[in-house]
């Protein structure tokens, strides 16, 4: 084992020792302080290489929020989208208490009518005075609203419960505007798109790891292999966004799609029920997004339910609004524009 | 025994990454007095470069988010230990980052990326008057990084993104060949070389 403390600086620096190696340099450092010197430096550079050549990402708006909540700088939170929850069987349960307090009355001849049980059908009701008839009526709409507010939560509970193992992934095919799935003739199937994509990702797996190549005896080093060229597409461009709002995960699975042209990437928008103009998630990478491929995507937040997804064509880093002009994909298909 | 070499680094230029108008430093000694807007600043400050680093180091944007996020909870706990003296603010929050990126690797005792797919690449926006770097000495990395080989330039990269880390169980080590360690070796020396041309 080549232990050379200076050499290891960088070895150490890059992450390259691995427990052991790390713990008798770390010792090593403690007892010289030149050596610390030069990880300090060593340090520096790195940071400073890291600071030039990472592009820099936006962060989500929520990130420092949530931050200042784990560090304990914010009050509240967890419970916050509860309130309108809470704040509802509150009114309700002030409600009851006012519609108790006035069958109680003076009179106090009628006895208060359970909370929890069914308000009497209408047509057998009793000859009642105006009150009493109001304090049916809004008993009634309070058990409405507590049976819609309890089919709500549980709406919400069988779609974003967060399984183990399991998703309640949204699918969409996504095709050129104008095309149905019938007038597209399509005759690859989701299953066969799927495959290609995953046979392309592991290729690129194998080629990344064999990359690196090796000195011969002569110490010259052997020249990267050319790749083989992407096969062309056939048949009509299509994607399949494959998006699980519980944790906020997606995946986009494209086919045939064409290269773009020089000088432009495919952005992905999506759009939603609630919102009138689509929402730019991102760009496909320039040096894929070919033939059968699969991509990562989030949308930055959980619990949104995707309505639609496009993919337009346009300029790197300067996406445009989607129009007839830029948009390649459109899903669900014969989604009007 | 191995004759050993001096090391390059003592002749490396000084005055990378110098917080020189203090405003990092005097967001920290805020940080220090449990001051909830400093650590706003801080981190309005160097997240989105922060972000741009955890992203190339993981590969996967929900990874880099929560490693930025424990960087900076551990960049809460330890402000007062930070000693200005021994290295700028960035380079403590950057180095905070690449320790606990390593510490992730080692848990997980992965030798290749989880994911081989591509990530759709998200908005990247430049943020506004992100002072992480000085704009000279952004300069005088960049002019040095275009004067290298181009395997070097690449290696030298790889490396400190930690393509090249390993983990922590022999069984799962992936050693780094020979090579990686010749192209880092001589990336290192012709940049530091370049960067004190450039600094005379």
């Amino acid at each position: 084992m080549n232990f050379d403390p200076y050499d290891s600086v960088a070895w150490r620096t890059f992450g390259m020792l691995d427990a052991h190696e790390a713990a008798l340099f770390d010792e090593e450092v403690r007892q010289d302080p030149g050596l610390r010197r030069a990880c300090l430096e060593l340090d520096r550079l790195a940071a400073a290489i890291a600071a030039t050549t990472a592009e820099p990402l936006a962060p989500q708006a929520v990130q420092l929020e949530r931050l200042q909540r784990r560090l304990g700088l914010l009050r509240g939170g967890r419970k916050c989208p509860l309130w309108l929850a809470l704040a509802g069987w509150a009114a309700a349960g002030a409600l009851a208490l006012v519609c108790v307090w006035d069958r109680f009355g003076p009179a106090g001849k009628v006895s208060p009518p359970a909370i929890h049980s069914r308000p009497p059908v209408a047509a057998s009701m009793p000859e009642d005075s105006g009150g009493k008839l109001e304090s049916r009526r809004l008993n009634q709409e309070i058990e409405v609203l507590r049976r819609d507010l309890e089919d709500f939560h549980q709406r919400d509970r069988v779609m974003f419960q967060v399984l183990a193992g399991r998703a309640l992934p949204l699918v969409m095919t996504m095709l050129p505007p104008g095309e149905t799935m019938s007038s597209a003739g399509l005759r690859t199937s989701l299953t066969a798109m799927l495959g290609d994509a995953l046979a392309v990702s592991n290729r690129a797996a194998a080629e990344q790891t064999a990359a690196i190549p090796e000195a011969d005896a002569d110490g010259e080093y052997v020249e990267y292999a050319e790749e083989a060229a992407a096969p062309a597409p056939t048949g009509p461009p299509m994607a399949v966004p494959i998006y699980d709002a519980a944790r906020d995960a997606g995946t986009l699975v494209v086919g045939n799609l064409t290269p773009a042209t020089e000088g432009k990437v495919y952005h992905l928008w999506v759009t939603t029920a609630a919102g009138t103009k689509p929402v730019y998630i991102g760009s496909l990478p320039e040096s894929s997004a070919s033939g059968a491929d699969s991509f990562d995507f989030s949308l930055g937040s959980s619990m949104i339910l995707p309505a639609g997804f496009l993919l337009t064509m346009d300029r790197a880093g300067a996406p445009g609004i989607p129009t007839e002009a830029n948009t390649v994909l459109i899903g669900p298909p014969g989604t009007a524009r | 025994m191995m004759e050993t070499v001096p090391s390059p680094f003592h002749t490396l230029p000084s005055g990378l990454c110098e917080d020189a108008s203090g405003e990092a430093g005097g967001l920290i000694q805020g940080m220090v007095a449990g001051d909830g807007a400093a650590l706003a600043g801080i981190y309005a400050l160097w997240c989105p470069v922060l972000l741009g680093c955890a992203y190339r180091m993981q590969g996967d944007r929900r990874e880099a988010e929560d490693l930025v996020m424990r960087t900076f909870e551990r960049l809460w706990k330890r402000a007062a230990e930070y000693d200005p003296h021994e290295m700028p603010p960035f380079v403590w929050a950057f180095v905070t980052m690449r320790e606990l990126a390593i510490e992730c690797l080692h848990s997980r005792l992965r030798g290749k990326r989880d994911s081989p797919r591509d990530p759709v690449l998200p908005a990247a926006v430049r943020a506004e008057g992100a002072k992480t770097l000085a704009a000279d000495d952004c300069r005088r990395v960049r002019a040095a990084m275009d004067q290298l080989d181009l395997e070097e330039r690449s290696c030298l990269e790889r490396a400190v993104f930690l393509e090249f880390a390993r983990p922590a169980a022999p069984e799962h080590a992936a050693a780094a060949p020979a090579t990686v360690k010749n192209h880092l070796r001589r990336a290192l020396e012709s940049i530091c070389n370049n960067l004190s041309r450039h600094e005379l």
